[in-house]
């Protein structure tokens, strides 16, 4: 039974960390070209509510004082927070009092946030993080934050360019590792109550990730505005041939197998039957650039995984 | 020759059974048509005869669709039979079998397990919801123990014990990211089946459990009809309340266990029962098989609705369904009543004068707010504010104290005058529906407006409550405000707004999170305007509960009576309900729907001592303004700089100390 579960043999697990480290150390060394522009500005002080900015500014190489939720930034994010940044609170209700101690000079802030604190604008300059690309593109909105923030930061705008297309090679070298045979793929994250899935469609950071990947999204359904969609097992069987790709939160490991292996439902899956079903490492869904490059990084390894 | 009589009460049987089998076609029909769009009917004898799958398609009618379906009648079956049961014995509309904390009790302990003993939890998680919603009723009839099990104790423990039970739910959900999906998808409650697993376990329990409520069933319908005539008939009616209770309890729990927590239908399939068949003595099987055919009904539109929507909790989609229908019945038909079995007992309690219990919650009042003021955490530590970050204090702090105050005494006043002028102890603000009409007028804002124009969260959840307000005013003046048609309407109405906040929520993504913390109540983001204003609310509810106190104090002695004691009833209860309907908006749009101090403050402030109605009205602003206050300090500094929500504080604080005194003045 477990085979169907793990078809590549063993849990992930160690061999995702350590590939996690390297992520964050190759986007250092991006940032690390420009030490000298990395220390002018330092002298900015930002508070990043918004994870996605947070993530865009250490991949600029700029430490922001605050972030919201530290302790699952650090647990969840591919990428690792400096012992100083100090924790703001939750996303949906900030610290004010603390903030304004803080005393930023600019806050980065996504706007369902702003709405439930909106007179932190007495404290600093609040810049709102982009929530929509231009073309409409997942990815695009990755770098489109990465521009922000930076712009914001008060880099130069040729320090962002690079770091984009340092991403954008790292992707079609990726790309160009992936085997031929199998192309279309389906992001799920199994509920570990064995009910049901949360499936990853057109407009979310997967999706993106896959067509940038050049792999087909199998799910072509309904998604909401987050390009999520939340649907019972019986709705994967209208997708036809298919890999699932499985996000694996190691909190919730065992609860999920057994709810799976236990689903007559899910067992009867074609994809499941003949065992083309892959586990990746959990990543950020609303994430920027580094979360987006985790992700590519993921999903190429457990399709080299499979052998072919 | 048939009398006007005979021939009306055929009609209305007519016309109830018209309205169920209307009801029946639907639900079959859209099973029928899901199980056809999967696989062709002239595949389905095959199928169950030979019991054996080999397409993918045969599995999802074998696995998915068909134990679904199962699942649905049964679980409507018991759901509708124990609300019927909790009606009858307590004789309160608003009772349903979670009641007595079994369904909050259920969700705890498997919430806990999860985190806390996994292993437990993968060795059987429908034995682990069993045992927390075994030892949550176990709680519930040992704090309400005492003379004969009275119907008001017994719904004032369960519903404490609900919501503390409900509070640390929604901390463990707070604080632990990883499972916030997952539990809450759980706290919603889905059929969604993925074998045959979930049937297999629930028929024999509910079918065994049924058989011994349906052999109680005289005995049970002797209770209805008073604990007196029930003991000239020789049935002992304390143990036969709690037996006939805690049978149906399990029914719900057995329910919970296996599919999460499935709101409404216990509580709208034996109201619905009522109003079709409005003269059938025997309420049990009606209600039973009216929630079948209602969960089955709701459980299909979810089928349908998910494949655009996503998954929706099929008892939020009841809600939809049944809420209009509550309402319009509740206006068209005759006086869909209970019998009402327990009058209020007159207090053996002399009024006392409350002055000094006054004096003492003003002097704890003052202390709490200034300890509120100086004293909290910061980058240093504990930290006691001096004239030199009193400026900081002042822009930061000063709004959430005076917001809580405010919102405190504003939820409790209406949570009184609402008890009192609808005579039902469950009343509580948030049954209006007036703070999930904020709550939807807050989500459309945030999930469908524009990034550009940042709407004022106070403007759109104001325009939420408001609209919300008027209806409930509108649909109940027509009624005169009949105390148990404006529950009704309340209800339906609140059912519906529910709804359409968990459809407008699930299609929110990321965004819908934000909203969480301002449903469990919180007042980190109040600026001092919206607090000033709350406050001037309060005190207007305030000098309005004091003015009106004796037509409070005569609508207790029920209508035909403060009626001949000159009491212009339409127009009282007009007040007393715009009254509590304007206290509740301001609070909830400030600090988000809390139920605990609306409910429960009325409660304390009357085990307290307060007698008399003016008295109990100042009680409840000062109450509910000290525990709010107290309660939003300690959500500040207990895990700074994180919060804590101040309304899950409030139960937190407020529901041993109320258990303690329930059982105390039962023991007495």
């Amino acid at each position: 039974m477990t085979d169907a579960i793990f078809p590549g043999g063993s849990p992930p697990g160690k061999r995702l960390h350590s590939r996690r480290h390297f992520l964050a150390l190759s986007l250092f060394s991006i940032a690390g070209m420009h030490s000298n522009a990395f220390a002018s500005a330092g002298s900015a002080r930002i508070v990043a509510i918004d994870w996605s900015a947070a993530e865009s500014l250490l991949a600029l190489g700029v430490v922001p004082a605050a972030v919201s939720d530290t302790g699952y930034f650090r647990q969840r994010m591919p990428l690792p927070l400096p012992d100083d940044v100090r924790d703001v609170g939750p996303f949906w209700e900030i610290n004010r009092e603390l903030l304004a101690d803080i005393a930023p000079d600019l806050i980065l802030i996504n706007s369902s946030s702003l709405i439930m604190t909106p007179d932190i604008a007495k404290i600093a300059r609040v810049e709102i993080v982009p929530e929509k690309a231009v073309s409409g593109d997942r990815y695009d909105l990755t770098i489109d934050i990465l521009r922000h923030a930076g712009g914001a930061a008060g880099l130069e705008p040729s320090r962002m360019d690079v770091v984009a297309a340092q991403g954008l090679e790292r992707i079609s070298t990726l790309r160009a590792r992936l085997p031929v045979s199998t192309r279309r793929i389906c992001v799920l994250l199994p509920d570990q109550t064995g009910r049901g899935v949360v499936i990853y469609g057109k407009g979310s950071l997967p999706g993106a990730v896959l067509q940038r990947l050049g792999l087909e999204n199998a799910w072509e359904g309904p998604v909401n505005a987050a390009g999520i969609f939340q649907a019972g097992f019986d709705a994967l069987f209208d997708i036809g041939e298919a890999i699932f790709v499985l996000i694996d939160i190691p909190a919730l490991r065992h609860q999920t197998t057994k709810a799976l292996e236990t689903s007559a439902l899910w067992q009867s899956l074609p994809s499941v039957r003949q065992g083309r079903t892959r586990w990746i490492e959990q990543f950020y869904p609303f994430g920027g650039c580094v979360s987006a490059l985790h992700l590519a990084e993921a999903i190429t390894a457990a399709l080299e995984g499979a052998g072919r | 020759m048939r009398s006007v009589a005979i021939t009306t009460r055929q009609s209305l049987t007519l016309r109830g059974n018209i309205v169920f089998l209307l009801l029946a076609i639907a639900a079959t029909a859209l099973s029928l048509n899901g199980l056809a769009h999967s696989l062709p009917p002239s595949h389905w004898w095959q199928l169950l005869v030979s019991a054996k799958v080999s397409a993918p398609s045969e599995a999802l009618v074998f696995y998915g669709l068909l134990p679904r379906i199962v699942v649905a009648l049964v679980a409507g079956f018991a759901l509708g039979l124990g609300g019927a049961v909790f009606q009858q014995i307590l004789g309160n509309q608003l009772a349903e079998p979670g009641l007595l904390g079994v369904s909050s009790g259920a969700g705890l302990a498997l919430a806990a397990s999860l985190l806390y003993a996994p292993a437990l939890w993968r060795s059987g998680p429908e034995v682990v919801a069993l045992t927390g919603a075994g030892l949550a009723l176990v709680l519930v009839l040992g704090v309400a123990f005492g003379r004969g099990m009275a119907s008001h104790t017994l719904i004032l423990a369960g519903v404490v014990v609900n919501l503390y039970c409900g509070a640390l739910y929604a901390l463990l959900v707070l604080l632990n990211h990883d499972f916030l999906t997952d539990l809450l998808r759980w706290q919603a409650g889905s059929l969604q089946q993925s074998g045959w697993h979930g049937a297999r376990m629930l028929f024999p329990q509910v079918a065994i459990v049924s058989a011994a409520i349906f052999l109680m069933q005289r005995p049970i319908a002797l209770l209805s009809l008073g604990v007196g005539t029930a003991k000239a008939f020789g049935v002992s009616s304390a143990t036969m309340k709690v037996l006939a209770l805690a049978c149906a309890s399990m029914l719900a729990a057995f329910v919970t266990a296996s599919f999460g927590i499935i709101g409404f239908i216990g509580l709208a399939a034996p109201a619905l029962a009522r109003v079709l068949w409005p003269q059938t003595r025997a309420r049990l099987v009606p209600s039973a098989v009216t929630g079948a055919v209602l969960l089955l009904l709701a459980d299909q539109l979810v089928r349908i609705l998910s494949q655009y929507a996503g998954d929706i909790p099929v008892g939020a989609a009841a809600g939809l369904l049944t809420g209009p229908l509550l309402v319009v019945l509740a206006l068209r038909h005759r006086k869909p009543s209970l019998h009402y079995s327990e009058t209020v007992t007159p207090s053996l309690v002399k009024p006392r004068p409350t002055a000094r219990l006054t004096g003492a919650l003003v002097f704890l009042l003052l202390v709490t707010l200034i300890l509120a003021f100086f004293v909290g955490q910061s980058q240093t530590g504990w930290h006691i504010v001096m004239s030199s970050d009193v400026e900081s204090a002042l822009t930061w702090r000063l709004p959430r104290i005076v917001a809580a105050a405010g919102a405190g005494a504003c939820l409790a006043i209406s949570g009184f005058i609402l008890q009192r002028s609808l005579r039902n102890p469950l009343a509580s603000p948030d049954l209006l529906g007036i703070g999930h009409g904020a709550g939807l007028g807050l989500a459309f804002a945030i999930i469908l407006l524009p990034v550009a124009g940042i709407w004022s969260k106070f403007a759109v959840a104001s325009i939420g409550a408001i609209v919300v307000l008027g209806v409930v005013v509108l649909l109940s003046w027509r009624n005169a405000f009949d105390p148990e048609r404006t529950l009704l309407i309340g209800v339906g109405l609140g059912s519906t707004t529910n709804a359409l906040l968990v459809l407008v929520l699930a299609g929110g993504g990321p965004k819908a999170a934000a909203l969480l913390s301002w449903f469990s109540g919180s007042t980190g983001g109040v600026g001092i305007d919206e607090a000033i204003a709350v406050c001037v609310v309060a005190f207007l509810a305030l000098v309005s509960g004091v003015m009106g106190h004796r037509w409070l104090e005569l609508s207790a002695l029920g209508d035909r009576l403060a009626g001949g004691l000159g009491v212009l009833l339409k127009t009282s209860r007009a007040l007393a309900l715009v009254t509590a309907s304007v206290g509740t908006a301001a609070a909830t749009v400030v600090i988000g729907p809390l139920s605990f101090v609306g409910l429960m403050i009325p409660h304390l402030v009357r085990i307290a001592g307060f007698r008399r109605m003016a008295d109990s009205v100042i009680g409840c602003a000062l109450f509910g303004a000290l525990l709010m206050v107290f309660s939003d300090w300690l959500g500040r500094n207990i895990i700074w700089p994180w919060p804590m929500s101040p309304g899950l504080l409030a139960a937190f604080i407020g529901g041993p100390l109320l258990l303690w005194l329930i059982q105390r003045s039962e023991r007495r």
